[in-house]
């Protein structure tokens, strides 16, 4: 009787016990706001003084302001390593999944899919998903602008640009930019070489100093991540325009200016949507109007002429009166692109950007 | 069980069971609880997936109204696309339709083409229709714009949009309540409210800004983006109200409505209700099971406890049955020694004084063995162990035995003892004689103790048996004219212990159980016994038993046949005496062994003694015995495996040797299972001197054997039965007439004369000691044997006496002292020394005062004087009483050898060990004997005084120190 006694006793008490466990569980929904904790893997290094130092230092910048906790990982391949790191980040309780190159998209898709409940931001991708967002800024606004600098300052009418490899992206940017320096200057071209390494410094190296060799170019871009052009640029005195970072402390002889990305507002921004649960995934494309990109302040090598309509053409671009591809455009075989009054969808821009403007001149 | 522990276990049970419900109770609202709880969220999470629905067909709805207008865009859009220049007749008609609205188009450079152009860091949707994107775009205080692009083959040419101004965006584009209740708005990202709930509608209205609900909305919001719609219940001033969001598709703006709870639940209520009454009624029947299985519990627990009692109860009936049993076993062993003794003592001794205590003792300690019989077959019947063994005897033989028994005790008594019995029954019977003799003996015994004058009468009729032919009833009536019983009290004789009337029985001894052993007995054999009882007249017991007929042989006048038996009744006397014949006798109990040996001395027979199995086997290995007598019950090697053992022994010498088991075991059946076991026949202890012989002369070779009858003994026999007094009648059937007189004691008849030390010439001690007197000490002592052996006695006391008393003085230990000085007075006394009797009479009341405090003063005085006679008294008759002991036997008794002696002293040292004085008196006995060696003389005497004192050191000193 005694025991029968206990028995019944015990299994009340486990009886309240899991009664008390499920009632808490019930009222606890996913409505919990305590920060995720984030990662951010790069395709480069950190150190890159470029792309990935940008989103790098945009990620920091969020972290110190906020105390969010931010584990960094650089150089990250693009293989089942960075699947393999994501799934051990996941299972060590991290909850925003940041990485910063188009690469990685095909991963991240899977990934996003196979954990709902972790966000994803990739940059330079396009796909997007509930969890899954795609990101980057319309750095071809800010290259037209610099194309304007670039324009204006070259005696020689001939610019250099040291692309990594032609995607949809780097012809846009290389198209505004050549659209900005023909708007200036008509008699102006920019020659476009490919290194096709994002990070390999001795073929850019090679590349740039081979175009310096065979052209008389006096003013340098790159959309490359290793900013070895500009070294080999400034070592010969050729004018510098960076890109994605502003490095004017490192070619103090030759910088003019750059196209430079704050990341930090758009983290918190996105981070602060993951924590509120108030996250959309969606692809998103901020242009200056944002401030995501920037045209970084003209070094006093800029000829002052330059700003007035350098000022103008950025405040048509802010408020919306102008988008870089707005007609008329023509490709470098003269066929008309864009007709005078139209502009070139997203899509376009986005997908179908295989083609250079008039006044690029390739190998 | 008493009552107030009834009440308590009751209270327990009570307080158990009340606790088992609370804690059932307890379980079955948790369970409720829960359950209820479980219901109204699955019910609430059913509404919510209602609500939620409901919201997402509403968002449906609006995102439908959203497609509609930028579809009716998008129409317009396309034609733009075709050619160069459009003509903006489609949008005025549209315009024109629709005042509410303003529709316009513009360049992707913002110039207006129709209508005013709106810029795109305004409306974002037109920055998304510049980069080719359709779009919808609120702007606080401007209004809800739809904008799409216009292509020209890829590119995007123109945006038209459509703004409608928030006061007429309701009309437009607004959302109508759930099924018509509550209200519902559309909100955008930054939560401003697009377009708000139906204007002017009541007062639910107003929720929107109650604190609890924008809490409940700000929860839905947080839900609406992993869902993409989400309800939830707050309580408000209007009552409980479900709220609701959904993402509108295709937009950035969602929706958020409520509506009261009861329009959501309609019915759904019942369902909760539902659950909660099936619940409640199984929690009843739970309830009501769990009573009543606890009820049954507590009752099979009650009778769990009733039955471990009588387990209990049984177990130490069972144990105490064992107890008795053992008991009565253990009892009857010390008994057997006894009466063996006693035996020897009345064989012995001539002194008819000393054969009268004797007698008494002998008589008493038969009846002590009578009583320990009754319990021990009383244990039997209760451990369920007596049996009752069916054999053919002969009636005539079993009335004769117990006639004589009778008779002899009726004769104590001086009653009249008649036999009646009719000649007609058949002599032959089947039963169980045994059981049969006891019943007859108890009811007779019965009678002639409580009768005190007159008769007891036995009578034995036959009843036939119409249907059986082979059997008949005996019909056994005992009539006596004793004190009788009361008519109340006949029930209580047959119950165990009870003894009635006790106030006049209270001299009558028994154990009570004599009625109650015979009733079970009767019971057993399928019998009866009947009372009837006139108190203060007489008692007549009815035994009715049916017996199976054997021989039909009447039995015919049982008078003469009684009669022929008292005749062959012989005293007691060695029957025979075989001086070449030697026995074995084994027992582990070494003073049995001195009781058969005592028995036989008188024989002559050669006998050797073992105290173990092995020892006899050692011994009838070298020695052939003409008969062995075996104990059964022997540590180690029991009777039976030792005579196994004999038998088998190859190179023995007594494998056909006739062996007797002796045995303390009374049981039925005994003597059966000791024939089977091997055994030649069986003697049961205690074995009586008769028996012993009559056995004896059975199986020892008849060669060895000179039956022997003394002419004196004979002699001494008929003498005795002249003298006797009790006068019997017995009777045969209606011949009542012829009467005898028989003159025997059963068993204590005719004595030995025993030979004994010399006579001291007590005469002459009295005549030439003034002190004394023989008038006085004859008075007392009555012959001149025991006068004898009393001065004897007296002459060595007064030594140490005399020294005790004077050191008591001494130490002023006057207790001892009057002790002491009492005992001087009445030892004087017997030996007619009266004056010093006086004189220690007086000295012993001086010392008594002395106890109580007076001071008689003088004492010391008197005392010395009283201890010079004393002395002088010694001095007397030291002369009479010759060396002392030599004297004793010197003359008569074969001297001891010295080995013989010292093996004596050392049976002493040992016993005396372990305290047993009986042990060392038989050995003192045996040594008396025989003469001890001069130079072994006062080590010997000393020795018999430290016996008679029980110095136990002083016995130990002077046995081991040689």
């Amino acid at each position: 009787m005694k025991k029968a006694f206990f028995i019944i006793l015990g299994i009340l008490v486990c009886f309240v016990i899991g009664l008390v466990v499920i009632s808490h569980s019930m009222n606890t929904k996913d409505t919990e706001s305590a920060n995720r904790r984030i990662a951010l893997l790069m395709n480069g290094s950190r150190e890159d003084h470029s792309y990935c130092q940008a989103q790098f230092e945009g990620m920091l910048a969020y972290a110190e302001k906020s105390g969010d906790e931010v584990v960094y990982y650089d150089n990250v391949a693009p293989d089942e390593r960075y699947t393999d790191l994501v799934e051990q980040l996941i299972a060590s309780g991290y909850g925003i999944i940041v990485s910063d190159s188009y690469i990685y998209e095909p991963a991240v898709t899977e990934l996003a899919h196979a954990h709902p409940d972790v966000y994803f931001l990739n940059a330079s991708g396009t796909q997007s998903a509930g969890n899954y967002s795609s990101y980057l800024g319309r750095l071809y606004q800010v290259r037209y602008l610099t194309g304007i600098v670039a324009g204006m300052q070259t005696k020689t009418n001939k610019i250099g640009y040291i692309i990594a490899m032609p995607t949809p992206e780097t012809i846009r940017q290389a198209n505004a930019f050549t659209i900005g320096v023909r708007k200036v200057n008509a008699d102006a071209e920019v020659y476009v070489r490919y290194t096709n390494h994002w990070n390999n410094d001795k073929i850019a190296e090679t590349v740039t100093k081979k175009l310096i060799k065979e052209q008389d170019i006096d003013v340098l871009t790159l959309h490359t991540n290793t900013i070895m052009p500009l070294r080999v640029a400034d070592e010969n005195g050729i004018y510098t325009i960076g890109n994605n970072r502003d490095n004017r402390d490192l070619f103090p002889n030759t910088y003019l200016t750059a196209c430079v990305f704050d990341w930090e507002p758009f983290f918190e921004e996105r981070i602060g949507e993951c924590n509120r649960n108030k996250f959309t995934g969606k692809h998103y494309w901020e242009g200056m109007r944002t401030g995501l990109v920037q045209l970084a302040p003209l070094t006093d090598l800029v000829s002052p002429s330059v700003r007035p309509i350098l000022n103008a053409e950025k405040h048509k671009i802010i408020n919306g009166e102008y988008d870089v591809f707005f007609g008329p455009l023509s490709d470098r075989s003269g066929y008309i692109r864009v007709r005078k009054g139209e502009n070139l969808p997203d899509t376009q821009l986005l997908q179908h950007m295989d083609w250079y403007v008039k006044g690029v001149s390739l190998e | 069980m008493s009552d107030k522990q009834r009440v308590i276990r009751w209270n327990h049970s009570i307080m158990r069971l009340l606790l088992t419900l609370a804690v059932m109770l307890l379980v079955l609202l948790a369970i409720g609880l829960f359950l209820y709880l479980r219901v109204n969220t699955l019910l609430n999470v059913y509404m919510e997936e209602q609500g939620k629905k409901q919201a997402e067909t509403l968002s449906e709805v609006t995102s439908r109204q959203f497609e509609g207008e930028l579809k009716a865009l998008s129409t317009v859009a396309s034609e733009f696309t075709k050619v160069e220049e459009v003509s903006v007749d489609a949008i005025s008609a549209m315009q024109e339709a629709d005042h509410e609205s303003r529709i316009g188009v513009q360049r992707v450079d913002e110039t207006p083409y129709f209508g005013v152009p709106y810029g795109a860091d305004t409306f974002e949707c037109i920055e998304s229709a510049i980069h080719g994107e359709q779009a919808i775009s609120y702007v606080q205080g401007k209004g809800l714009m739809f904008c799409v692009p216009a292509f020209r083959d890829k590119n995007v040419a123109y945006v038209i949009y459509r703004i409608y101004p928030e006061s007429k965006l309701y009309s437009h584009v607004g959302v109508a309540g759930y099924s018509g209740f509550g209200s519902v708005c559309i909100m955008d990202r930054e939560g401003h409210v697009v377009i708000p709930a139906r204007a002017g509608e009541n007062e639910e209205k107003m929720l929107f800004g109650n604190r609890n609900v924008d809490d409940g909305f700000q929860e839905l919001a947080r839900e609406l983006f992993t869902t993409g719609s989400a309800a939830t219940f707050r309580s408000t001033d209007n009552g409980e109200q479900m709220l609701f969001a959904a993402e509108i598709a295709g937009s950035e703006f969602y929706l958020k409505g409520y509506v009261p709870k009861r329009v959501v639940q309609e019915g759904v209520e019942y369902v909760a209700m539902l659950v909660i009454l099936v619940f409640l009624i199984l929690a009843a029947l739970v309830f009501l099971g769990g009573f009543l299985l606890t009820r049954l519990e507590i009752r099979a627990q009650e009778s769990e406890q009733l039955r471990e009692a009588s387990l209990v109860a049984e177990k130490s009936n069972a144990a105490k049955s064992d107890f008795l049993a053992n008991m009565s076993h253990e009892i009857r062993t010390p008994i057997n020694a006894m009466l063996g003794m006693n035996e020897m003592i009345i064989r012995e001794s001539d002194n008819e004084r000393v054969r009268n205590y004797a007698d008494n003792i002998d008589s008493a300690g038969k009846n002590l063995l009578s009583i320990i019989n009754d319990i021990l077959d009383f244990s039997k019947i209760e451990a369920g162990r007596m049996e009752i063994t069916e054999a053919p005897y002969q009636l005539s033989s079993l009335l004769n035995d117990v006639s004589n028994m009778i008779l002899f005790r009726a004769r104590t008594k001086d009653l009249e003892f008649r036999v009646d019995v009719d000649e007609s029954i058949p002599d032959g019977l089947y039963g169980d004689e045994v059981r049969i003799r006891q019943v007859f003996v108890n009811v007779l015994s019965n009678a002639v103790k409580y009768t005190n004058e007159g008769s007891v009468t036995l009578r034995v009729r036959a009843g036939r048996l119409p249907e059986e032919e082979e059997a008949l009833n005996l019909i056994v009536t005992v009539e006596d004219t004793g004190i009788g019983i009361r008519q109340e009290d006949i029930d209580k004789l047959f119950i165990k212990f009870e003894r009635v009337d006790l106030l006049q029985n209270r001299t009558v001894e028994g154990t009570g159980l004599g009625l109650a052993i015979t009733q079970k007995i009767l019971q057993l054999m399928g019998g009866d016994i009947r009372v009837q009882s006139e108190y203060g007249k007489g008692s007549i017991f009815t035994v009715t038993l049916k017996q199976k007929i054997v021989a039909k042989e009447p039995i015919g006048n049982f008078r003469i046949k009684f009669e022929r038996g008292l005749k062959e009744i012989k005293t007691y006397r060695e029957t025979f005496r075989a001086k070449g014949a030697k026995i074995l006798v084994v027992d582990d109990t070494q003073i049995n062994l001195t009781v058969i040996e005592g028995l036989l001395k008188k024989t002559e027979l050669g006998i050797d003694t073992a105290t173990g199995g092995e020892d006899a086997l050692k011994l009838t290995m070298g020695t052939p015995y003409d008969l062995i007598l075996m104990d059964q019950r022997m540590p180690k090697m029991d009777g039976s495996e030792a005579m196994k053992r004999i038998r088998e022994q190859e190179s023995g010498c007594n494998v056909h040797t006739p062996v007797i088991a002796l045995t303390a075991d009374a049981m039925q059946g005994a003597r059966a299972r000791y024939l089977a076991a091997g055994f030649t026949d069986y003697l049961s202890k205690p074995v009586d001197g008769h028996t012993l012989e009559t056995t004896l002369v059975k199986y020892l070779p008849k060669e060895k054997v000179v039956l022997y009858e003394r002419e004196d003994a004979e002699a001494a026999g008929s003498a005795e039965a002249d003298e006797s007094t009790g006068g019997i009648q017995t009777g045969n059937g209606a011949d009542n007439a012829g009467g005898i007189q028989t003159g025997e004691e059963s068993s204590a008849g005719g004595r030995i004369r025993v030979d004994t030390s010399p006579e001291i010439d007590v005469k002459k001690i009295y005549e030439n000691c003034d002190m004394l007197s023989y008038e006085e000490a004859i008075q007392y002592l009555g012959t001149d044997e025991i006068m004898r052996m009393t001065l004897e006695q007296y002459y060595e006391d007064i030594k140490p006496n005399a020294d005790e008393i004077e050191a008591y003085l001494k130490a002023g230990d006057i207790r001892n002292y009057t002790v002491k000085v009492h005992a001087l007075k009445s030892s004087s006394r017997l030996i007619g020394a009266t004056a010093l009797s006086e004189e220690a009479r007086k000295l012993e009341e001086a010392g008594n005062a002395m106890q109580d405090g007076e001071d008689t003063g003088a004492v010391a005085e008197k005392t010395e004087k009283l201890l010079e006679n004393y002395r002088k008294l010694s001095d007397m008759i030291g002369p009479y009483m010759g060396t002392e002991s030599g004297g004793e036997n010197a003359d008569y008794f074969p001297e001891i050898r010295q080995d013989e002696l010292y093996e004596s002293y050392d049976a002493i040292a040992e016993f005396a060990a372990s305290f047993d004085l009986d042990s060392i008196d038989l050995v003192m006995e045996q040594l008396k004997e025989y003469r001890v060696p001069d130079q072994e003389q006062e080590r010997y005497t000393k020795l018999k005084t430290a016996v008679r004192d029980s110095d136990w050191e002083k016995i130990t000193q002077l046995t081991k120190g040689e």
